[in-house]
């Protein structure tokens, strides 16, 4: 069914780079950067979920955030609708805003504690909108319907709740303007697993009820596989792999993918005991000083010399799967080139082969 | 809150007791006679006298509980009896100073309002100033003008006010001749000329108390800006796509005032103890002179008055402080 979906682009990111400066030494002068995401490329179509997964500080919340220019960009651009929001004017920017939002990863620290719920979800309509104070509070009622909370819990502070019901306060928050593109940033992060499936399955809910688009951040990779409809990796602010789901899963191509995902866990004891785990040796390098060439070189089990000198880029090497390795080379009968994407996607986006 | 309101003021009570009686005997044992200030030509037998007249003579624990009873039971009645016009406290022996014989609650009620303008003014101006300078300089951090306003801070913090103030009056009335260096204390405001002459003889003392005051509620206000402005629920006002002085005002100021008001509340009893030294260099006749001159004066009831008075005041605006903080604070609830 939802093959018939039109694959139109909605967020579509050109070399994204996102440096934060490093000031040291007595007159603190800019002495290097923190490349957290450096040069990333890619699109987000209308209605998926894009997964974004990748160990703690390979920049997953930068990008998020830089997306919705929560940060100002170094380079690159990023378009979402037919807009280049890196380039837009503060005031330009404020008035798109409504169309695009995010859900925050810690649900405690993101709501102002001194407003009420209804106060804290009402706020954007007050700046966006002109509706009186009653439709205010009609609209306020229906998102606390939408989202699952007490219509009665309208008048109390963010203190009073619980993990799970102030992260719906924030899906609540973030759906009030009617966005097309959601951000979800390591939204289940702070709550336990009981509370996560809910949350999940409230986004997933919310996602066809008002054709929403999201980029799905985590570092839970069974939660990704469960949400997601093409999963990106990503190593050290680099895209190492962009994949529909299941492929991803079932045969990951790039080195860093393999050895991520030979990390989740199988529910089935008898595959799990004899799940072979890569072990990958030595730590992340540092951003500020991400070494030359591949930036996984450092740690790759397959590792040639030519890793160590040239960067490899993300090409299509399979159809609608990305991978940025030297090692993985395009198959000839399938090398369609970026012209067949579109088609291409369509077939791929579920990650299922059409029947 | 009411109970809670309650409750503290009910433990309120024994910690005062033990205030006054801490005091009463700090003083008592401080070394000095109330008639060291007078003439040696004076026979013993005579001085005797004075002493049994004042009734300094007595145990100082007759004397602590005879205060009591004064401070908690005539003093107020007195002041029932100026309201109401009745004549409850018509023969009972008031607090009487040893140095001028006259009450003492008389002459705190005279020297109030001469504190009260100078300080009180010094006060409110320093937290004015204080508030925007705070949050501009959070906001902007490490900018030219925080950096400027943390050098004034820190000279503001580390300078005494004893300093400033004979720097003040070295520059302003001594060689500009722009504001006059002592308080006149008799002058009556009924015109415009009167006016400017008031506002000229207050500008000095104000000046170095409102620096002082200023530099520390500054200091605070931007740390707590800064702490706010840090928190997630500043980046959530931003997605919402809040304009940037909605952010500000809104979210992160009457966030980071929490704390900042309770430093303001528990800050104003120093209006009337704190600015002793102050009104001393400016030669205002307030309750911090009349304290300096009690102590000279080995003045027993003045000080142990005064000081008392002080403590009430610091432990009344420690609960305000604390009301404050659970109006504003939502997640702050008593009882």
């Amino acid at each position: 069914m939802l093959d018939a979906k039109p694959a139109k682009k909605l967020v579509e990111v050109k070399d994204l780079k996102m440096y934060f400066p490093i000031h040291s030494g007595l007159l603190r002068r800019h002495t290097g950067d923190v490349k957290a995401v450096d040069g990333l490329s890619f699109d987000i179509f209308e209605g998926e979920t894009l997964g974004l997964v990748g160990e703690s500080g390979c920049g997953k919340s930068t990008v998020g955030r830089a997306l919705l220019r929560l940060y100002e960009l170094t380079s690159g651009s990023v378009t979402i609708g037919d807009e280049d929001i890196a380039k837009l004017s503060p005031e330009k920017l404020r008035t798109k805003r409504p169309m695009m939002q995010m859900v925050f990863q810690d649900p405690q620290a993101c709501l102002n504690p001194r407003m009420t719920v209804a106060a804290i979800i009402a706020e954007p309509l007050d700046e966006h909108t002109k509706l009186s104070a009653d439709e205010k509070l009609e609209k306020v009622y229906e998102l606390m319907d939408a989202v699952g909370l007490n219509r009665a819990f309208a008048n109390r502070y963010p203190h009073a709740f619980s993990g799970g019901q102030r992260q719906r306060i924030g899906i609540a928050r973030a759906l009030a303007l009617n966005p097309k593109f959601i951000v979800c940033d390591e939204p289940i992060a702070a709550l336990d697993v009981s509370i996560q499936a809910q949350v999940v399955n409230l986004l997933e809910d919310l996602q066809e009820q008002y054709g929403l688009t999201y980029l799905f951040i985590s570092h839970d990779l069974s939660m990704v596989r469960h949400i997601a409809d093409r999963v990106a990796v990503m190593y050290l602010g680099r895209i190492a792999e962009l994949s529909p789901r299941e492929p991803l899963y079932a045969d990951p191509l790039h080195p860093y993918a393999k050895a991520l995902l030979s990390a989740v866990p199988d529910p089935d004891p008898e595959r799990e005991s004899g799940r072979k785990r890569i072990i990958l040796q030595g730590d992340v390098p540092s951003p500020s000083n991400p070494p030359k060439g591949c930036n996984f070189c450092t740690r790759c089990p397959e590792v040639i010399p030519i890793c160590h000198e040239v960067k490899p880029d993300l090409a299509e090497v399979r159809p609608g799967r990305f991978v940025a390795c030297h090692l993985v080379k395009p198959d000839n009968n399938t090398a369609a080139g970026s012209t067949g994407l579109a088609e291409d996607f369509e077939y791929n986006q579920q990650g299922e082969p059409k029947q | 809150m009411l109970t809670f309101t309650l409750r503290r003021l009910l433990f309120a009570i024994p910690t005062l007791l033990l205030i006054s009686l801490l005091i009463f005997l700090l003083v008592d044992l401080a070394p000095g006679s109330p008639l060291s200030q007078i003439p040696l030509t004076v026979p013993p037998d005579v001085r005797m006298k004075i002493m049994e007249a004042m009734g300094a003579n007595e145990p100082v624990f007759v004397r602590y509980f005879l205060w009591l009873k004064q401070f908690f039971v005539v003093e107020p009645l007195v002041l029932w009896d100026h309201w109401w016009g009745t004549a409850y406290s018509a023969d009972m022996q008031r607090i009487v100073s040893w140095q001028s014989r006259s009450p003492v609650m008389d002459t705190v009620v005279q020297r109030l309002p001469q504190t009260m303008t100078v300080i009180g003014t010094s006060y409110i101006l320093g937290v004015m100033i204080a508030l925007p300078i705070g949050i501009y300089s959070a906001y902007r951090q490490y900018s030219w003008f925080d950096q400027i306003g943390t050098f004034i801070a820190m000279i503001g913090f580390s300078v005494p006010t004893f300093f400033t103030g004979l720097v003040l009056i070295l520059v302003f009335a001594v060689n500009l001749h722009w504001f006059p260096s002592i308080y006149d204390t008799s002058l009556r405001v009924t015109d415009w000329a009167s006016f400017t002459q008031q506002v000229k003889q207050m500008a000095m003392p104000v000046m170095v108390l409102a620096l002082y005051n200023a530099a520390q509620i500054s200091r605070y206000m931007r740390s707590s800006m800064l702490e706010n402005l840090g928190q997630d629920y500043v980046r959530t006002a931003r997605a919402k796509g809040l304009t940037e002085r909605i952010v500000v005002m809104k979210h992160v100021v009457r966030n980071s005032m929490i704390p900042v008001v309770t430093v303001i509340a528990l800050g104003i009893p120093s209006i009337f103890g704190g600015a002793i030294i102050t009104e001393q260099v400016f030669r205002v006749n307030g309750l911090g002179a009349l304290l300096i001159g009690a102590i000279q004066g080995s003045d027993l009831p003045t000080v142990q008055t005064l000081t008392f008075i002080f403590a009430v005041l610091i432990v009344l605006f420690n609960l305000i402080a604390d009301i404050l903080y659970g109006l504003l604070d939502p997640r702050i609830r008593y009882d």
